[in-house]
């Protein structure tokens, strides 16, 4: 029995590089939106889910390390968003799902049905909603005498603690700062997140699934949300809060926190791989700043300049077409921020890119 | 709307009423457990807990008070009280009519008083407006008279006598009521005093009383500290010393320390809590600690300060409360839920380390008084030289704890300096020197073991090569072997060293080497010019001269010189590789920022062409570097060199994560568990590592014991960063630094392995189990070599702890210059060394005895008695009644039959009390002898004050113990002091004030 733990353990633990799971998470998440649908929006599969899901955090609770992790009171709201993230997506493809069928067979959609069945805000709406207050804040209470808050020292500036990490929430952003220079992790990403979803309802003008849950009649808008939110922002939250250990590391969830755990980190730069490894120019870097950053500053161009014209004329015409060109050149460029992120981060996996324009003199970098 | 409630509802509203009812009876209990939750604190248990015990312990000492009161004395009192009482009766009358006068003599005061008041304030008003309209311009210089200010002038005038003349009626009718008063304060005089005397019977009953009904349990006291009640004046409340001048460091800024811990210790500073458990014991050490009287009252000290943890914590865990030993964390755990806090830095020292605590505020003292285990901790830092590696603030002034290898080779042969390095307690297990090769991160690498082997070779050459010459010149032959021993017994050669064949009573860690296998080390003619003067192989030694006559070296010499050591002689040593040494010095070299960036081909440049001889001094010197051999040798061209090892300044306060753990995994992950461990095996934290050779850890293994270790670690917790400002902080005043000073001198030379210097032995209590144990101890801090003097310690050398109040100070430094020359104690066989120091170091020393026995700077003589015929005859009898020249010599020297047969010669010749002696102390002597040098012999013929003769001066015990004094004053002043040796001297000769040559006797 032991044995076997001790075989899953250490393989679940193997397979735990931020690559591997993400590509892996990356993987699941359009299977079961596009092959796996059907299943995924049934009850009992929910129930599957939810219960794979506890069992598989209490058998791990049998493992000291993450036991230690998991049950730190500053963690635990992320583990009960675990939970609460599978019920509320799973809510709409559930209904979606149902919806579908119905639109299919030409028939009204749950809502509108219910929408006849008007009810009152008084006593109906704001009655329940004060229960729910005092049962939220009677369950808060609870929590706060339970789980003690974690106060720790005094900050002490030559004792920092390690790992240093920020409030749960923002733990996603510090993941990207992993790959991405802090102005664009911690300024320029935040910002566009921040104004994209402010965009948001005057890009998608689509009526369809106004006030109703379907998923076929807004594949696009549903797929590309969820996979900011789910994969993009909730999963770099969950490797940031359990994944990354001491010097921000990357552990499994199961092995030790190991403060003198080592990983290669030769991470190079593009301008290094044009001019060094291919031996352009001899392989001297050209002193001229901007001559050296040549390559990237063209890529980075190239992307967004090329990218949403390729968009419009060979990925999504149709789209474009509905849309017309400024709504459609500013989707683009918000996808393309988006895609910029995973594109980045495979490129550090694959060939230890470290920033495509490198200008440390001026703390600028990509 | 609709009419019936439950139509076109979406939730039907019983439901939803219901829902309301259940989720807000929710609320109120979940609210209810919050306020329970905020409110029920551990320390309000215990402090309920206190007042419990309180309660019992006034029972306790009101019983014992109320037996403790005479009761005779107390019905004699209640019956002087009956008894005034009755008489006061009698004058009822006369009381009464007094009485009666008094109320209208005080209604009247009370009246007048008021008028006079009143009229009082309108004249300051009027005073006011006068001074407003003319007194700017009368300040200023040209006063102004116009109508305004004359009509404010006439309005004060007309008021100033009216408010006089209130005033005397006022005072005169307050006199007539006073006088009234004392009237029946006479009349009830004698039952007032009647009164207070009972009173005085039971005023500690009275007070105790008192305090019961303060600390009782009472339903009022438990409502005052009820929820929401107890913000008004709870009973149950926290407790808090603030020490402003004590600050804890936050790192952005240094707060007041803020001590609650005596919120759950309420009894920490109180008298009677002694065999209490936990946590309402008393403190230990209330003379010490914490008392009101002591040094360190609480509210000037507090409690982390010594203690550390986190202060302001009333939680037990949370205060971070560290057990001394395991079991300790077992029953914690048990019973408080205890367990490490691991954020906490400043965590509570374990209580056997925290007497090494006291070095925050007594930071660079030589010893602290009354902390036995620090003092001793730091005798042994010092003599195991712990500061030659690690920097010490406050240390620097030490010398060099080992011996001075500048003329090692006319010392040693090269063989036995390789052999010793090899291993030193091979030569000798009580070695002090460490063992710096082949430990246990070398020894299982064949690859490392090799290297060690050339750098010791290398390191032995280069020591030799640096070493000038030396002869010790030729001797004669060895004397008695016997004669030798004896000899070695008691001169005092056992102060500081120790041998095989002699009972051992010191540990490793002495003040000089070893010299069980001496014989397989030096030289005869070396040692006998050694034993005859010191000075002339090393000037720098502190080894004394005891005037060593030539057959007596001789002697000593056979003696030494029988302790050999044949299996460390038949040790060979391997012919030194020089390929070796080579591949070495390339490792070093490799490293030499000189050749920096190093490649293989500049060091081989380098080696290749220097000569084998060179090879090995290169190398030679640089794993003398390394391994920091000049840290406590002197050896030429590396004197001002610094140490190599991290410093322990503040080691204490060092973060837990700073130390190299290692991979060894340390029980208790703390800074006192990492010290055992490192000074156990300091290269333990080497293994598992794959290191260069360089890099290896350095530090030597002492082979310390469990004791040592232990011993060693209370200082190193007491090395912190804790920065502390008057009045909390010790002042060091003049007094307070002379006495360091010159402690500083006393510890170098040793005095303190002869001689009992400041008592530093704490002897526990009379009922205390441990104190049979713990008298063993006595002497391990100074008087070490009064343990050879078991059966009479007034054979070996005296104690000094009143030494400053007893000599003057030029007499001593006479004496010291020669001891020789003046011996005092006929029939000591130890002798007095004689120390050749520098003025400089004689100051120091005559200066702090002067402090520490409160008299004046050393210079003092007493004043020249003058007795009358009579009173000299008187003295002399009163001398001879008590027979103080049984023991006493008056200038002669005791012949053999008076010191068999009685303790003639034993106490110091009367001759030199004159010149050396002050007067009180003598006078003191005599009154208290045990009080001014404990354990003596001499009798105390005056024990309080009841006189052995009546008969003398009318059997005044003052009197006669001051003619006595004179008495033997007179003695030495006509007399004069004796030569050692000769007879009496000539009359009132004075001892010259020069210097002697020591090693001469």
């Amino acid at each position: 029995m032991a044995q076997l733990g001790n075989i899953i353990t250490s393989a679940i633990n193997s397979i735990s590089s931020p690559g591997l799971l993400f590509t892996i998470s990356s993987v699941v998440f359009f299977l079961l939106l596009f092959k796996w649908r059907e299943w995924f929006g049934k009850k009992s599969s929910l129930y599957i889910m939810l219960g794979s899901l506890a069992a598989f955090i209490a058998l791990s609770m049998l493992n000291d390390t993450f036991r230690a992790v998991v049950a730190k009171p500053d963690n635990v709201p992320i583990v009960g968003m675990l939970f609460l993230l599978l019920i509320f997506t799973w809510l709409p493809i559930h209904i979606g799902n149902i919806n579908d069928k119905l639109i299919e067979e030409g028939k009204d959609v749950l809502n509108k049905k219910e929408a006849k069945e008007l009810v009152f805000t008084w006593p109906d709406l704001v009655f329940s909603e004060f229960i729910c207050s005092i049962l939220v804040t009677a369950g808060l209470l609870v929590w706060s005498i339970v789980l003690k808050a974690p106060l720790e020292e005094p900050a002490n500036p030559v004792e920092t603690p390690n790992p240093s990490k920020a409030p749960w929430y923002f733990l996603g952003l510090q993941e990207m700062l992993v790959y991405y220079d802090p102005w664009l992790a911690g300024v320029v990403f935040p910002t566009l997140i921040l104004v994209g979803l402010i965009l948001l309802p005057f890009i998608d003008t689509n009526p369809k699934g106004n006030g109703y849950y379907t998923f076929k009649e807004r594949k696009f808008a549903i797929t590309t949300f969820l996979y900011g939110f789910l994969i993009l922002w909730s999963l770099l939250i969950v490797f940031g809060t359990f994944l990354r250990g001491p010097n921000w590391n990357f552990f499994g969830p199961y092995e030790f926190w190991d403060l003198h755990k080592l990983e290669v980190l030769n991470n190079v730069n593009l301008s290094e791989y044009i001019f060094r490894e291919m031996g352009i120019n001899g392989g001297k870097l050209p002193d001229n700043i901007l001559l050296r950053e040549s390559f990237g500053f063209i890529l980075v161009i190239a992307y967004f300049v090329l990218g949403p014209w390729l968009l419009e004329k060979k990925v999504m015409p149709e789209m474009a077409k509905q849309m017309g060109k400024p709504r459609f050149f500013i989707l683009a460029f918000l996808l393309l921020s988006m895609a910029s992120l995973p594109i980045k981060m495979v490129l550090r996996w694959t060939i230890n890119l470290k920033y495509i324009v490198a200008i440390p003199e001026f703390f600028f970098n990509i | 709307m609709a009419n019936n409630p439950n139509e076109d509802r979406f939730y039907k509203p019983n439901r939803l009423i219901k829902a309301f009812a259940i989720s807000s009876i929710v609320m109120l209990v979940v609210t209810l457990w919050m306020v329970l939750d905020d409110f029920g604190r551990d320390w309000k248990g215990w402090q309920l807990e206190y007042f419990r015990l309180q309660n019992k312990k006034y029972n306790e000492w009101i019983t014992e008070a109320k037996s403790g009161i005479d009761e005779a004395k107390l019905n004699e009192a209640k019956t002087n009280v009956a008894e005034t009482d009755a008489q006061l009766k009698n004058n009822s009358k006369q009381k009464e009519a007094l009485e009666k006068k008094l109320v209208a003599l005080t209604t009247r005061s009370k009246n007048t008083l008021t008028k006079y008041q009143t009229e009082k304030a309108v004249f300051d008003v009027r005073k006011y407006e006068y001074e407003a309209v003319y007194g700017h311009d009368e300040a200023a210089g040209h006063a102004k008279h116009g109508p305004k200010q004359e009509a404010a002038k006439k309005k004060l005038d007309g008021i100033f006598e009216k408010v006089m003349a209130l005033r005397n009626i006022a005072n005169s009718a307050a006199t007539e009521k006073e006088n009234k008063e004392k009237e029946i304060a006479l009349l009830v005089a004698a039952k007032k005093e009647a009164e207070k005397q009972q009173k005085l019977l039971t005023a500690k009953l009275d007070l105790l009383e008192v305090g019961k009904k303060n600390a009782a349990i009472s339903v009022e006291m438990l409502m005052r500290s009820a929820p929401m009640l107890d913000m008004a004046s709870p009973t149950l409340k926290l407790q808090q010393i603030v020490l402003p001048t004590i600050r804890d460091d936050v790192f952005f800024a240094q707060v007041p320390k803020v001590d609650r811990c005596i919120t759950c210790h309420m009894a920490i500073d109180k008298v009677g809590f002694e065999n209490e458990a936990q946590p309402f014991r008393t403190h230990p050490r209330l003379d010490v600690m914490l008392g009101a009287k002591s040094p360190h009252p609480i509210e000037k000290v507090g409690c982390t300060v010594c203690h550390d943890g986190r202060g302001s914590a009333t939680h037990f865990t949370r205060s971070a409360h560290t057990p001394a030993n395991p079991e300790q964390q077992k029953s914690w755990e048990k019973k408080y839920d205890w367990h490490e806090q691991h954020h906490v830095i400043e965590k509570m020292v374990p209580l056997q380390y925290t007497e090494g605590k006291c070095r925050v505020c007594h930071r660079n003292s030589e010893y602290v008084p009354k902390a036995e285990k620090l003092n001793s901790s730091v005798q042994l830092m010092k003599a195991a030289g712990c500061y030659g590696c690690h920097k010490i603030e406050g240390w620097q002034h030490i010398r060099k704890p080992a011996p001075s290898l500048k003329r090692i080779k006319g010392k040693v042969t090269r063989d036995w300096v390789y052999k010793w390095i090899k291993n030193p307690r091979n030569f000798n297990q009580h070695a002090r020197m460490p063992a710096s090769f082949l430990q246990s991160n070398t020894i299982n690498n064949p690859q490392f073991v090799a290297y060690q082997e050339a750098e010791m070779q290398a390191v032995t050459d280069f020591v030799v090569a640096n070493s000038e010459d030396y002869s010790p010149g030729s001797h004669g032959s060895l004397g008695n072997a016997e004669r030798g021993k004896e000899l070695f017994s008691t001169v005092g050669c056992l102060a500081c060293h120790q041998i095989e064949g002699i009972e051992r009573k010191m540990g490793r860690f002495g003040m000089a080497p070893d010299l069980s296998t001496v014989g397989s080390k030096v030289s005869k003619d070396w040692l006998m010019q050694w034993l005859k003067n010191p000075k002339h192989y090393w000037a720098g030694t502190v080894m004394p001269s005891l005037r060593i006559t030539d057959g007596e070296a001789a002697d000593l010499s056979a003696y030494l010189l029988s302790h050999k050591n044949p299996e460390f002689e038949a040790q060979t040593v391997p012919q030194a590789d020089v390929e070796m040494q080579k591949t070495v010095l390339k490792l070093y070299l490799a490293r030499d920022p000189k050749l920096a960036p190093v490649t293989r081909e500049k060091v081989d440049e380098v080696v290749n062409k220097m000569q084998s001889h060179e090879v090995t001094q290169a190398l030679g010197k640089n794993a003398v570097m390394r391994y920091g051999c000049f840290g406590c040798h002197e050896i030429k061209g590396m004197e001002t060199m610094a140490t190599i090892g991290p410093e322990l300044t503040e080691v204490g306060s060092k973060p837990l994560n700073k130390f190299d753990f290692g991979m060894q995994h340390i029980e208790p992950h703390a800074n006192y568990a990492w010290f055992k461990a490192k000074l156990t095996n300091p290269r333990q934290f080497d293994h598992g590592f794959v290191k260069e050779y360089l890099d290896l850890l350095r530090m030597p293994l002492y082979g310390f014991l469990e004791p040592d270790k232990e011993s060693l670690t209370v200082s190193l917790m007491g090395f912190t960063n804790q920065k502390i400002d008057p009045p909390a902080a010790l002042t060091v005043n003049a007094k307070i630094h002379h006495i360091e000073e010159g402690l500083r001198v006393v510890h170098k030379y040793n005095c303190q392995g002869c001689h009992n210097v400041e008592e530093l032995y704490q002897a526990l209590g009379e009922n205390d189990p441990k104190r049979e144990e713990h008298e063993k101890d006595k002497y391990n801090l100074e008087g070490r070599i009064l343990k050879y003097y078991e059966e009479d310690e007034t054979l070996g050398p005296p104690w000094l702890l009143t030494e400053g109040a007893r000599v003057h100070g030029p007499w001593i430094y006479n004496f010291l210059q020669n001891p020789g020359d003046h011996k005092l104690r006929t029939r000591l066989k130890v002798r007095m060394p004689s120390y050749n120091l520098p003025t400089e170091e004689w100051n120091k020393l005559l200066s702090y005895w002067a402090a520490h026995g409160n008299v004046e700077f050393p210079v003092s003589e007493n004043a020249p008695v003058k007795l009358t015929a009579v009173e000299v005859e008187t003295g002399k009898k009163l001398f001879n009644k008590l027979a103080c020249a049984s023991c006493h010599t008056v200038g002669e020297k005791p012949t053999m039959a008076e010191m068999e047969g009685g303790s003639k010669g034993l106490a110091p010749d009367l001759l030199h009390a004159a010149k050396r002696l002050r007067r009180e102390w003598i006078v003191q002597l005599l009154k208290n002898p045990q009080k001014m040098v404990p354990g003596t012999r001499m009798p105390g013929y005056w024990p309080e004050m009841q006189t052995p003769a009546p008969e003398i001066l009318g059997g005044d015990s003052e009197k006669q113990i001051q003619l006595l004094t004179d008495y033997i004053l007179y003695l030495g002043q006509t007399r004069g002091a004796p030569k050692s040796g000769a007879p009496a001297g000539k009359v009132g000769a004075k001892p010259a004030l020069k210097k002697t040559t020591v090693g001469m006797n």
